[in-house]
């Protein structure tokens, strides 16, 4: 399966908080076609660090396919032989730089200036998100979705989507949800991932060139957030005890490090080529402001909630409570929890446990 | 109960590394009375930024007790009517400036050079701290313990005390321990505890002079440490869900903060002012460093481990663990889970549910 990638324009987008962008621009992917009638699409909001490319290759010789391949595609969870699957680069996408992301941050030209709008970029919350969606689903001509679906912080997007618009939102599947507002303490965690990046001198204040990012705060700032995004076993089982370098004892220098520091460290540190720290810093406080709970009443999807039982970053009891608010303002919802050792990450590759419940899900009423 | 507080001075101390330090330095704290046979002594180890103030108060004046007040008094777990009390500051002790600490690490003066160690200050061992200890124990003409305590890195100098000196340690009690090593997940975690004081410009590879801490790294480094050692319902509980300052809403500006992120971080700076950078990082290495597996079946001590079950740093199956490899080895060992939902901190704070399970553990053969 090979993803369409293209580019959304909009001229000018005003955000929640009251200023007007021009030239909005967001990449999108999609997968299976549009049927005549223009009603088995199926939106996918990709995670903190996502990206539009959910499934499928664009080469044969790509090393890995999409970040959801598991769960999207010719006779998977969602069926692309029925559904016509879109994808977004979010607003504020992290991976600016990984050649096929298209998206608009503090790392896009502000035309007004001809340079980087850095800091100056307006705060985006997770509605600004879903309102450019919109706007994309809108240039398509579809005004009715059979599902927004995400894990993780692309949960939190689709569960806003029924917030935003309830008309157009029929189904809502929610994996490794946060629920329908952060924790205090999630909040503080993803605060948390934001400082080594501030701390790190050569982010200046955000007014950095872009090609002399804060690497080390950036890395720093990945290898938290990987790390809560797996679990002890997952660690044991990838990584594993002992030193870093058999040669550089731990215990002889701070500067030597064990392997399960360093493990964590080279695999979240893959990505921090390809990311821009001022979009770490503006997706952390989208997802941080982030709070449908008043408003859950007005949509009119019917959700499932998919928590991964390891997790621990999104709290399974955080699906559970979500549940039966949801069910407490009248609007129906269920729970499938995956079962694994793996931790946050399960949501991504032990989505095919819940294939099953999807479909039905799917073509449920 | 008031605490004595003394200082213990060993003109002489050589490193597990091969170091000989001049002039090591400890404080410690006594409660309750050494018996006339000199046996009633239980030596109790502190937590990774706790000092030997474990219990009392200086002054009636003072806002708080010792840290571990909830365990150790008349008529508590460890009674001071029947037990002679002792917890000594550790090597490295973080709080070096809490104005009461006596500690000797890389902010302590090196009398060869007039300056202080800094980096070059040894990395010791949990070995070492038990060393250190054992050498007060003498000074005091103290030969037999009825038990070494402690919660956290304090569980891992009790179990170390087991294997260094099994004729003196008939029995440990191990409160939120990591059981016999730090598990790779842990290790990762608490590597990232120290790290944002490394990303400070201010840590200047630890050559900072000892009233120009990287403050904002080490702020930031102790806020982790809190955030992970509690709980989303403490936080939630503690400090609320909204903006700190209602005036600034955190989607206006990245500086503009939430009631929980700001609160850890008041409660860190707190700590952190009486904090050494350079210290921490030690304490980290010392307890990442700690490995007792092999060395275990040498204990002849029986052991009690009160894990807590919301603990998020040493969650429960590392003491249960810990029991099943001790009864592997041929020793004894036994389990009680503290309820709580404060996280870690449960160890410290709600050690009271075990007051008869422990008194008992103490009194038996």
């Amino acid at each position: 399966m090979t993803p369409q990638r293209q580019v959304f324009t909009l001229p000018s987008f005003t955000t929640t908080s009251g200023r007007t962008l021009k030239n909005v621009r967001v990449g999108y992917e999609t997968y299976g076609t549009l049927n005549a009638a223009r009603d088995n699409a199926i939106l996918i909001c990709h995670y903190f660090s996502g990206t539009a490319h959910a499934a499928g290759k664009y080469r044969e010789s790509d090393p890995l396919p999409g970040w959801w391949d598991a769960a999207i595609g010719p006779g998977k969870a969602i069926d692309t032989d029925r559904y016509f699957v879109v994808s977004s680069d979010s607003l504020c996408c992290v991976k600016v730089f990984d050649g096929q992301v298209v998206t608009t941050g503090p790392a896009s030209i502000d035309p007004e200036t001809g340079k980087p709008y850095g800091l100056d970029f307006p705060l985006v919350s997770v509605a600004d998100m879903v309102h450019v969606q919109k706007a994309l689903l809108d240039h398509l001509g579809i005004d009715k979705l059979a599902a927004v679906a995400g894990p993780s912080a692309g949960s939190v997007k689709a569960i806003q989507w029924a917030v935003e618009y309830p008309q157009m939102v029929e189904r809502v599947i929610a994996v490794i949800c946060p629920g329908l507002v952060f924790t205090p303490y999630q909040r503080s965690v993803m605060e948390s991932w934001c400082a080594p990046i501030q701390l790190d001198p050569a982010w200046k204040n955000g007014a950095y060139d872009l090609k002399q990012q804060p690497l080390a705060g950036m890395t720093e700032s990945f290898r938290q957030t990987f790390l809560w995004a797996i679990s002890p076993a997952w660690v044991e089982r990838m990584i594993g005890e002992g030193w870093a370098d058999p040669a550089r004892d731990p215990a002889a220098s701070i500067h030597h490090q064990f392997k399960s520091y360093a493990g964590i460290g080279a695999l979240a540190a893959m990505s921090t080529p390809l990311c821009d720290a001022n979009h770490v810093l503006y997706m952390a406080r989208a997802g941080s402001t982030y709070n449908v709970q008043e408003r859950i009443g007005a949509a009119r999807a019917k959700f499932l909630f998919i928590p991964a039982e390891s997790d621990l970053l999104a709290l399974p009891s955080r699906s559970q409570e979500a549940v039966e608010v949801i069910r407490a303002a009248g609007g129906r919802a269920e729970l499938f929890t995956l079962k694994g050792d793996g931790g946050h990450f399960d949501g991504l590759y032990l989505i095919g446990q819940a294939s099953a419940a999807i479909q039905n899900f799917l073509t449920s009423p | 109960m008031k605490p004595q507080r003394q200082t213990f001075t060993l003109p002489r101390y050589t490193t597990l590394s091969g170091r000989t330090l001049k002039n090591v330095q400890v404080g410690y704290e006594t409660y309750g009375a050494l018996n006339a046979a000199r046996d009633n002594a239980i030596f109790v180890c502190h937590y990774f930024s706790g000092t030997a103030h474990a219990a009392g108060k200086y002054q009636d004046s003072d806002p708080l007790p010792g840290w571990w007040d909830a365990a150790i008094g008349p008529g508590k777990a460890i009674d001071t009517d029947r037990y002679f009390v002792i917890c000594s500051d550790t090597l490295c002790c973080i709080k070096v400036f809490d104005g009461q600490v006596v500690t000797t690490g890389p902010a302590s003066i090196d009398p060869d050079t007039g300056k202080p160690y800094g980096l070059d200050f040894p990395i010791p061992t949990i070995g070492d701290y038990v060393h250190v200890q054992k050498a007060l124990l003498d000074h005091l003409g103290i030969e037999k313990l009825v038990a070494v305590a402690g919660p956290s890195a304090g569980s891992m100098q009790a179990i170390q005390w087991a294997v260094e000196y099994p004729e003196i340690v008939p029995r440990v009690l191990a409160v939120i321990s990591p059981g016999l090593r730090i598990h790779p997940y842990a290790r990762c975690l608490i590597e990232c505890w120290a790290k944002p004081i490394m990303v400070d410009a201010a840590w200047k590879n630890g050559r900072y002079a000892p009233d120009q801490q990287p403050r904002a790294g080490l702020n930031e480094s102790t806020r982790l440490t809190i955030l992970t050692a509690v709980s989303h319902e403490f936080i939630a509980s503690t400090f609320g869900d909204g903006p700190a300052d209602p005036a600034r809403p955190p989607l206006a500006a990245l500086d503009h903060q939430y009631q929980a992120h700001d609160g850890i971080g008041a409660l860190a700076a707190v700590a952190a002012a009486q904090s050494d950078a350079n210290h921490f990082l030690y304490m980290a290495r010392t307890c990442n460093a700690y490995d007792v597996t092999a060395s275990i079946g040498l204990a002849r001590a029986k052991f009690f481990f009160l894990p807590a079950e919301s603990d998020l740093i040493f969650p429960p199956f590392m003491s249960e663990t810990a029991v099943g490899e001790i009864r592997a080895a041929g020793g004894r060992a036994e389990l009680l889970m503290l309820r709580g939902r404060g996280g870690h901190l449960d160890g410290l704070n709600v050690i009271d549910q075990a007051r008869a399970p422990i008194a008992d553990f103490l009194r038996s053969d």
